[in-house]
């Protein structure tokens, strides 16, 4: 990731493709942007920017995990249809038909979460 | 293949979502449960076509331990929520626990940014084409397999 504070000098011309690069992974066109990355890594080989869109555009992978299921959650879909909405801009946990804790701060929901139910008996949900 | 054949799909598992969920004026159709990088707890996240890239919400983000920095060459990312926002493109893991089937998990490229106050929005591009995926809205069930 380009997080240096440091001054990437840039050799001519890499700077616009790499803003072009930018520009085609925001509006979706990924197909586009890995073959202009591909293109230029050839001739750009140690540039860290491009390495970095080389690996976010690297195939994406899916595994099953064959048997594995998750615990019901009808009671906190339940909570959430009927609740959700009296809690605007604010992160819910919710274990079962209760409500754990109600907050802005993701930080402070998770918190109070590992005090009392612990993150396995949760849900969490950002009601905008 | 005849033509029945080539209809019916198969998905490797399913869950019930929430559908409808009302919130600040807004009804958000369908809410399917995951996990981010197979992290508890367990987070809704909305499916939604008519967004490009996935979205984490900041707070939820760097609790994850994911750096919000600005990457200068990606241009801002325009919302209808929090208007345009600026951040950095990363890949994540996202995991549906299955009710029924297998639980499935995906590699899914997110746009993170500190201004994304939203909530989880799954998109459409970044890992999201290796997902089949179909809703049963007469029981609310999300089904999915992998690609």
């Amino acid at each position: 990731m380009p997080a240096s504070n440091t001054p990437v000098i840039e050799p001519p011309g890499l700077a616009e493709e790499l803003a072009a690069i930018g520009q085609l992974l925001v509006a979706g066109n990924l197909n586009e942007a890995r073959r202009l990355v591909e293109r230029l890594q050839s001739s750009h080989p140690d540039s860290e920017e491009l390495g970095h869109y080389a690996r976010l555009l690297a195939p994406f992978e899916v595994r099953i995990r064959p048997g594995e299921r998750g615990r019901t959650l009808d009671r906190e879909r339940t909570w959430l249809a009927a609740h959700a909405r009296e809690y605007p801009g604010c992160w819910l946990a919710v274990s079962g038909d209760q409500l754990i804790a109600a907050d802005p701060d993701y930080a402070v929901v998770l918190a109070r979460v590992r005090e009392t139910v612990g993150v396995e008996n949760a849900v969490a949900y950002k009601s905008p | 293949v005849s033509e029945t054949d080539e209809l019916t799909q198969r998905y490797t598992g399913r869950c019930a979502y929430v559908p409808d969920l009302e919130a600040d004026g807004a009804t958000l159709l369908v809410a399917v449960h995951c996990l981010i990088q197979g992290q508890y707890p367990v987070t809704f996240a909305l499916l939604d076509a008519a967004s490009t890239w996935s979205l984490l919400p900041g707070d939820l983000a760097q609790q994850l331990g994911c750096k919000l920095t600005t990457d200068p060459k990606l241009p801002g990312l325009r919302t209808a929520r929090c208007g345009l926002i600026r951040g950095c493109l990363e890949r994540l893991w996202v995991r549906f626990p299955a009710d029924a089937g297998s639980t499935l998990d995906i590699e899914v490229g997110f746009y993170l940014s500190a201004a994304w106050t939203g909530p989880v929005v799954l998109g459409w591009k970044g890992g999201r084409e290796n997902l089949k995926f179909a809703v049963d809205p007469a029981n609310d069930q999300f089904y999915f397999a992998g690609m």
